[in-house]
C-alpha cells in the first residue's frame, strides 16, 4: 500500500504577488511575516504589503541558512504578539522552512497557525517531506498552506546565485528520481523537473531579465519541490558539512554538482536503468555520456564548479566531513548504504 | 525466567525492555518488529527459519507476519534487549512517507552510531519514564524510520526484496481468517477450518502457507496474543479469566504459551504496563 498526497493550494504567475495573495490573504486581519536575507525578499515584502493594505503586518527576521529549531519560541512569541494566526514566509529555505516549523510547533501547543509561502529563490518552495535544521534532526513539517510563486520575485536574485540554488534543486530532482523507494507520480515529476530545470535555468542565469526563462525555472522548482514527497538521497549528507567547513565561502547548492557526479558511479548498482534515463533529459548528445559527464559539462555553462578541486575546499579536512557525512540523516535516503569509508572516496573522486 | 522492565502502549504500538534467558516458540504477529541488542552475550534471531545475529552492531527488522524467535548462544548470561512492536498504520502517518508498509528490505540491520544513539536514548526514556515522555514517540519515530530506510539501502552483499509481490488473498483463505477470528477460545480445530475453507486439509495448508506467509496455528497464535496484550492492558479482568475466555484450560497452561510467545508471564507483562499508566 502506498500512501499519496499533493496537498497544497499554488497560485503560479507573473504578478501572483500583486493578483492572487489578496484572494488568499485579504480577508485575515492581522499576520505575522517572517522574512530572512534572501536576495529580494525586501523588495518582495513591500510588494506583499501594498497587496493586503487591509491586512495588519507585523514582521520577523531570521538569518540566512538552514532554520533553527531554537528560533521557533522567538516565532511563536512574535506571532502571539502580532495576535495572528498566519504567517506569510518572505525567501528562500531560512524563512519558509522556519515558518513551517513554527506552525508545526503551534498545532502542538494546540493552536492553529496557517502559512503562506512566497518563495523568491529557486528552492523546494517549501514543498519538501521534511525541513532541514541547523542543529538537529530533520523535521517532518505540515506543507505551507499556501504557496505564491511569482516568477517576477526572482528578479533581484544575483545570477551565480541563482544558477547555485537552481543546481541544488535541479540535484534533489536527480535524487529524487533514482531514490529507489516506489512513487510513480513523483517520478513524473522529478523527471519533468530535470527536462525543465536543464533547459532553461543556463537561460535565466545568462539573460537575467528573460521572463518566460524566469518563470519556467520556477516552474522546474515548484515541479522538484512536490516530487520531494519521494525522498532525497545521500548528496546533502555530504554537501552541507563541505559546505559548514568552508564558512561562507561558497555559494549555497554550488557544492552539490561535484559530490553528485562522484555519488552517479558508487549508486550505478543500486540504482540501475534510472541514471541513464535521467541523462537523456540534459537532450541529445553526439557521443555516449554518463549522467557524471552530464552534469559537470552542465555545471560549467552555468559558471558553477564541476570538481571539487575549483573550490576552496580544502582536502585535508576530507576524513572529518566523511565521519560527519556518514553520521547524517540525509545518508540513509541515499539509494546505497553509506560508510564512513564510502564517504571518503565519494570526496576523493569529486576531487 | 525472561524478565520485563518496562513496557510501553501507545498509538504506535508497544516498546518493551526485555531481559532474554531463554529461547522462544517461532510465532508472528501484525506489527513491524525492531529488536535491538542493548547489554549482554550476542545471541541471535531466527527470522523465516535463518538465523541473524542480534549484538551491539547488528540489530533486527521484521516485517509484519514474517514467523521469527529469538534464540540465545550461550545460557550462562542474560542479554537485555529492546523490543518494539510498530504498527503499520502509525508508521505511515509518522513518516508520512508514501512507500511500502513497514515492509523492511531485509533483516539485518547494521547498528550505526547514528543508530546507535537512537536506540540508547529511546531504552532511556523507555526505562526512566515508561515512555511517557514526550520525546519518547518523535524518538521512536526516528529510530524506525531511521531502521527502515536503511533495510531499503542497496549493499553489494544483496538480500534485495522480501516478499514484494504479495498475490491477492483467495476469498477461501479469508473466510478461513475470518473463522479463526470468530473462534478465538475454542481450541484450534484444523479439520472444521479446511471444511469451513472448501479445501482438503493438506491443499488448505498449502494454500493458507502460500498467502499468509506461515501455518495456520501461528497464526492462531498471533491473534490469541494481540487478544491477551490488550486484555492484560485494560487491567480490568483477572489474569486466570483472560486465559480460560482465550481457550486455555489452567492458568499455567496460558502463562506457558504467553512466555513462548511473548517473552514474559502475562501477570509480569500486566505489572510493567501498569507501573507507569497509573503514573
Amino acid at each position: 500500500m502506498t500512501l499519496i498526497g499533493y496537498l497544497t493550494r499554488t497560485q503560479f504567475a507573473d504578478g501572483a504577488i500583486d493578483d492572487a495573495l489578496p484572494e488568499e490573504a485579504s480577508r485575515l486581519g492581522k499576520a505575522l511575516v517572517l522574512i530572512d536575507p534572501e536576495p529580494g525578499a525586501a523588495e518582495t515584502m513591500a510588494r506583499v504589503a501594498d497587496a493586503l493594505p487591509r491586512v495588519r503586518l507585523a514582521s520577523f527576521c531570521v538569518d540566512d541558512g538552514a532554520p533553527r529549531r531554537s528560533d521557533v519560541a522567538q516565532v511563536l512569541g512574535a506571532l502571539d504578539r502580532a495576535e495572528a494566526s498566519t504567517i506569510i514566509a518572505i525567501g528562500g529555505p531560512g524563512a519558509i522552512g522556519q515558518a513551517r516549523l513554527a506552525a508545526a510547533a503551534a498545532g502542538r501547543r494546540g493552536t492553529d497557525c496557517a502559512v503562506i509561502a512566497v518563495p523568491v529563490s529557486l528552492f523546494d518552495l517549501g514543498l519538501g517531506r521534511q525541513v532541514r535544521l541547523r542543529d538537529g534532526e530533520p523535521v517532518t513539517c505540515p506543507r505551507p498552506d499556501r504557496v505564491i510563486a511569482d516568477p517576477t520575485a526572482l528578479a533581484h536574485a544575483p545570477p551565480r546565485r541563482l544558477a547555485a540554488a537552481g543546481m541544488e534543486i535541479l540535484v534533489h530532482a536527480i535524487e529524487a528520481y533514482a531514490s529507489p523507494s516506489y512513487n510513480p507520480p513523483a517520478d513524473g515529476l522529478a523527471l519533468e523537473a530535470v527536462r525543465r530545470l536543464a533547459r532553461w535555468l543556463p537561460v535565466a542565469v545568462e539573460t537575467p531579465g528573460h521572463a518566460e526563462a524566469r518563470r519556467e525555472t520556477l516552474a522546474g522548482a515548484l515541479t522538484a519541490g512536490l516530487a520531494l514527497e519521494k525522498a532525497v538521497g545521500g548528496v546533502d549528507a555530504l554537501a552541507h558539512p563541505l559546505e559548514d567547513a568552508l564558512a561562507g565561502q561558497a555559494l549555497p547548492g554550488e557544492l552539490h554538482t561535484p559530490v553528485l557526479a562522484a555519488f552517479v558511479g558508487f549508486n550505478a548498482r543500486a540504482v540501475g536503468e534510472r541514471y541513464g534515463a535521467l541523462s537523456q533529459t540534459f537532450g541529445p548528445t553526439g557521443g555516449p555520456l554518463g549522467l557524471d559527464a552530464r552534469l559537470a559539462a552542465f555545471a560549467r555553462t552555468l559558471g558553477l564548479p564541476a570538481t571539487l578541486r575549483e573550490t576552496a575546499t580544502d582536502p585535508s579536512r576530507f576524513a572529518g566531513v566523511a565521519e560527519r557525512a556518514a553520521d547524517d540523516p540525509a545518508a540513509l535516503a541515499n539509494p546505497r548504504l553509506l560508510t564512513p569509508g564510502d564517504c571518503r572516496r565519494i570526496l576523493e573522486a569529486a576531487w | 525466567m525472561s524478565v520485563a522492565h518496562a513496557v510501553a502502549h501507545g498509538v504506535f504500538g508497544r516498546a518493551c525492555l526485555y531481559v532474554m534467558d531463554k529461547a522462544m516458540a517461532p510465532h508472528a504477529h501484525r506489527e513491524g518488529h525492531l529488536i535491538f541488542h542493548i547489554h549482554g552475550p550476542q545471541a541471535e534471531v531466527v527470522v523465516d527459519g535463518r538465523p541473524f545475529p542480534l549484538s551491539p552492531g547488528q540489530a533486527v527488522a521484521i516485517s509484519p507476519w514474517q514467523p521469527h524467535y529469538y534464540r540465545p548462544l550461550t545460557s550462562r548470561d542474560n542479554v537485555l534487549v529492546l523490543v518494539l512492536y510498530i504498527r503499520p498504520g502509525w508508521f505511515v502517518h509518522a513518516s508520512r512517507q508514501a512507500s511500502e508498509i513497514l515492509r523492511f528490505g531485509r533483516v539485518g540491520v547494521d547498528v550505526t552510531d547514528r543508530l546507535a544513539r537512537l536506540v540508547s536514548d529511546t531504552g532511556h526514556l523507555l526505562g526512566a519514564h515508561g515512555g511517557t515522555d514526550g520525546g519518547f514517540e518523535d524518538r521512536l519515530s526516528a529510530l524506525t524510520q531511521a531502521c527502515f530506510d536503511q533495510t531499503w539501502q542497496w549493499t553489494a552483499e544483496g538480500q534485495q526484496f522480501i516478499g514484494q509481490d504479495r498475490a491477492l488473498r483467495d476469498f477461501r483463505i479469508r473466510r478461513a481468517l475470518r473463522l479463526l477470528d470468530e473462534t478465538l477460545g475454542e481450541p484450534i480445530d484444523l479439520a472444521r477450518l479446511s471444511r469451513a475453507a472448501g479445501l482438503s486439509r493438506p491443499h488448505f495448508f498449502k494454500l493458507f502457507r502460500e498467502q499468509i506467509g506461515l501455518p495456520p496455528n501461528i497464526y492462531f497464535n498471533a491473534l490469541r496474543m494481540e487478544r491477551a496484550i490488550e486484555r492484560l492492558a485494560l487491567g480490568k479482568e483477572t489474569v486466570a479469566d483472560i486465559g480460560l475466555d482465550l481457550g486455555f484450560s489452567t492458568p499455567a497452561s496460558f502463562s506457558r504459551f504467553f512466555i513462548a510467545n511473548g517473552v514474559v508471564p502475562p501477570s509480569t507483562y500486566r505489572r510493567s504496563v501498569m507501573a507507569h499508566a497509573t503514573q
